[in-house]
This record gives C-alpha cells, sequence and structure tokens, in this order.
C-alpha cells in the first residue's frame, strides 16, 4: 500500500482544499525546493495523470508557494522529475 | 501535442521511429510488386533489382538510425558534462540551448502559440456562455476563470514544451476541460476535498498535514505523466522529503528513521536496446510474412518471445 501524505492547499482568496503530495524536488544547488502534488485529475482514457509543481517558501506553519515563472529554473525542474519519474533504479 | 506521452523518448529516438515506419511501409510496398512479379513469372533479374532495393533501404535506415542514436547520446553527455557546482555556466548553457531551440524554429511556435490560445478562447468563450445561462449565482468562480485565456502559464507551457519535446508539459486545465468537457471550475485550483478523500481513503495514511499557501493566483506548473511515472514519484517522496529536511524546510526525521533511496520495483518497461532490437525484429518479421517467407517471420517471432521471456526472468 502506498503510502500518501495529504496536505492543505490554500489559494490566494483564502479557499483550501485537500490535494496529495506526490513528493519534492530539491534543486542541485540545494538553493531551491519544490513540491509536486496532485489533484487527483486522471484522464480516463490512459491512465495519466496531472502533477503540480511548485517553489516552498517556508514560513512558520505554513509554507508559502511561488509559482514557477523562469523558463530556465523550469527545465531544471523537469530535469529533476524526469530523473525521478523515469527511473528504473535509483540507487 | 499528439505525442505529449512520449516522456522518455527523447526527440531523435521519435524521428528514427518514424524513419523506420516510412521505411517499413516503402519496403512493403516493394515486396508486394515482387510477389506480384513472381505470379506473372516476369524477368526474375527486376526482382532482384527490387530485393536490392528494398535491403538497401533496410541498410540505410538502419545507419541512419545508429546515427540518430549518435546524436542522442551527444545530447546526454553533453548535459552531464555540466559541472552540478556551477551553476553560472550551467544556467549559460541552458540559455544557449534554449536559444539554440527557439532560433530552430521561431515560426513553429508563434504558430503553435497563436492556435493554442485562439482554441482557449474559444473554449473560454463557450464556457462562459453556459455559465452565465446555467450557474448565474456563481460569480466568484466565474471572475476567477475569466483570468484564464490571458494566464501567462499558457505560452509558458507552450514554450517549454518546443524546448523540451521528451517531456510531456500540459496546462492541465486544457486538458481535462478539452478531454472530459467538465465545468472549469475543476481545471482550477478550487477545492474537491470530498473527491479526493474519496478516491485516496483505501489506501491512504494520512501524515500530519502540511499547509501550502499559494502567493498568486497563476496556477503552477503542470505535466501529465503515465501511472508508471507516478508511482516513481510517489516511491522517492520520502526520500525526497528528507533531503528538504536536511536543507531545514521541514523538520528532521527521527534518527531511526532513515530514509533509503527507493528503488523502483517491478519496472516493466523493456531495456532500451532489448527494446530496439524487439522493433527491428518485428520489422523484419513482419517483412518476411509479406514476402510470404513464413517461416522466416516465425524464427524472428519466436526470437521475440524468447527476448521477452529472457527480460522478464532477468527482471
Amino acid at each position: 500500500m502506498d503510502k500518501k501524505e495529504m496536505a492543505e492547499l490554500i489559494d490566494i482568496d483564502g479557499l483550501s482544499s485537500d490535494v496529495e503530495v506526490v513528493t519534492y524536488l530539491n534543486s542541485e544547488d540545494n538553493k531551491r525546493q519544490y513540491v509536486v502534488y496532485t489533484k487527483d485529475e486522471i484522464q480516463e482514457e490512459t491512465g495519466n495523470q496531472v502533477i503540480y509543481i511548485a517553489k516552498i517558501i517556508p514560513e512558520g506553519d505554513v509554507f508559502k508557494l511561488e509559482e514557477i515563472t523562469d523558463d530556465l529554473e523550469w527545465i531544471d525542474v523537469q530535469h529533476l522529475l524526469k530523473a525521478i519519474a523515469n527511473a528504473q533504479s535509483v540507487g | 501535442m499528439e505525442d505529449i506521452y512520449e516522456f522518455e523518448n527523447s526527440e531523435y529516438r521519435m524521428a528514427s521511429m518514424q524513419i523506420k515506419a516510412i521505411a517499413y511501409d516503402v519496403v512493403t510496398g516493394i515486396s508486394k510488386k515482387k510477389i506480384a512479379l513472381k505470379k506473372d513469372s516476369e524477368d526474375s533479374s527486376l526482382i532482384q533489382r527490387l530485393t536490392a532495393i528494398s535491403d538497401r533501404i533496410i541498410e540505410i535506415t538502419d545507419s541512419l538510425e545508429e546515427e540518430l542514436e549518435k546524436l542522442d547520446q551527444i545530447e546526454e553527455k553533453r548535459e552531464i558534462m555540466i559541472p552540478e557546482s556551477d551553476t553560472g555556466i550551467q544556467e549559460q548553457a541552458l540559455v544557449d540551448k534554449k536559444k539554440e531551440e527557439d532560433e530552430g524554429s521561431p515560426q513553429k511556435i508563434k504558430i503553435d502559440l497563436e492556435e493554442e490560445l485562439n482554441r482557449k478562447q474559444e473554449i473560454m468563450e463557450e464556457k462562459e456562455e453556459q455559465q452565465e445561462l446555467k450557474l448565474p449565482i456563481k460569480k466568484d468562480v466565474e471572475s476567477e476563470t475569466k483570468f484564464a485565456p490571458e494566464e501567462p502559464t499558457i505560452i509558458e507551457q507552450n514554450d517549454q514544451e518546443v524546448s523540451l519535446p521528451d517531456l510531456n508539459i500540459k496546462l492541465a486545465d486544457t486538458t481535462i476541460e478539452q478531454q472530459e468537457g467538465t465545468p472549469m471550475e475543476k481545471t482550477q485550483e478550487t477545492p474537491q476535498p470530498q473527491q479526493i478523500e474519496a478516491s485516496k481513503k483505501e489506501s491512504t495514511e494520512i501524515s500530519t498535514k502540511k499547509r501550502f499557501q499559494k502567493m498568486t493566483k497563476s496556477l503552477s506548473k503542470a505535466i501529465m505523466v503515465k501511472p508508471s511515472q507516478l508511482q516513481n514519484l510517489r516511491k522517492s517522496h520520502e526520500y525526497q522529503e528528507q533531503l528538504l529536511a536536511n536543507q531545514g524546510i521541514f523538520e528532521m526525521k527521527e534518527a531511526s528513521e532513515e530514509v533509503k533511496k527507493p528503488i523502483a520495483e517491478g519496472t516493466k518497461e523493456l531495456p532500451e536496446d532489448i527494446e530496439r532490437q524487439i522493433e527491428d525484429l518485428t520489422v523484419k518479421a513482419n517483412i518476411y510474412y509479406n514476402e510470404g517467407e513464413v517461416d522466416k517471420a516465425q524464427e524472428l517471432y519466436d526470437k521475440i518471445r524468447e527476448l521477452n521471456e529472457q527480460y522478464k526472468k532477468g527482471d
């Protein structure tokens, strides 16, 4: 059985929803950290699923989420994601 | 957008497969002509010439495939060569790479973006009309959805799709909207607690909930992943969380709970070299079969089965 981590996602208007934290990412230079989460949006035909990625800015009990707007940063994040998602054996 | 699920395939790998498919069609056509000539008992020299052409096509396709593979390897090496610690150089390399890609097909990107935006705009207009008719009270949702067509992430997503073809970058709201025809609020980051909870009750062991506060109204970056890829990402969860704890983002776990790097279990996908071998054998077997040489085709099919079984045992 998978151990899933649920988290509360609060949007800018204060509305909160539950999301599943799929994993986290740590940039190669250890300067940026990201959360990868899903809202269970599954494509029926293929079973493929949408995952979201945002940058974590820790602040007290709440972790602020900043969207990735820089293209280079996004490319880095994709490399991190790809390495994990396509890994046959990690370690 | 058609090949968004080719997550693990590289650009040249895709090209190689397409070339192979075309070559296969041509060779199959030649085979049919050969069979027709044999039936008519016509000049055998013509048949021989056709055979030579057919062989040559296969030969060229194989060598082209090798060249494309080399190109792939060069690109991979180039990425690995960038030192991890030297972020300045790394970023410069990425800038150069992106610049190259952008310069390579600027028109295509522009057209794709325009098409995507137009399509998105049309869908949004339809949605708005429907919402006005059916849900006049939901003003708050409506106002939230209205910004979507101008959402900068649409452009960014498209842009990235061009720059990294082996990744499945897709704007989540577009996907869900188009494929399932669900209301817009589902694709926005609005709450669906009941749905999510229901789907997870069976296998979920909920730990202390973290709270994430979004700082902007924009959508998070989204990617469509295969179930196996999602599984790999989930497996890495504990290890990655520990990495973040080491960075002081989260609380450290107790020493006894040392997390090991996960090993992806039961990956059903064949190794790339075996997969290619099977592809080649399948193409050749099909050619033999079309030429009426059933025995040879069967021999190759047996070999394919053998390779598959061999891999499964090894797994």
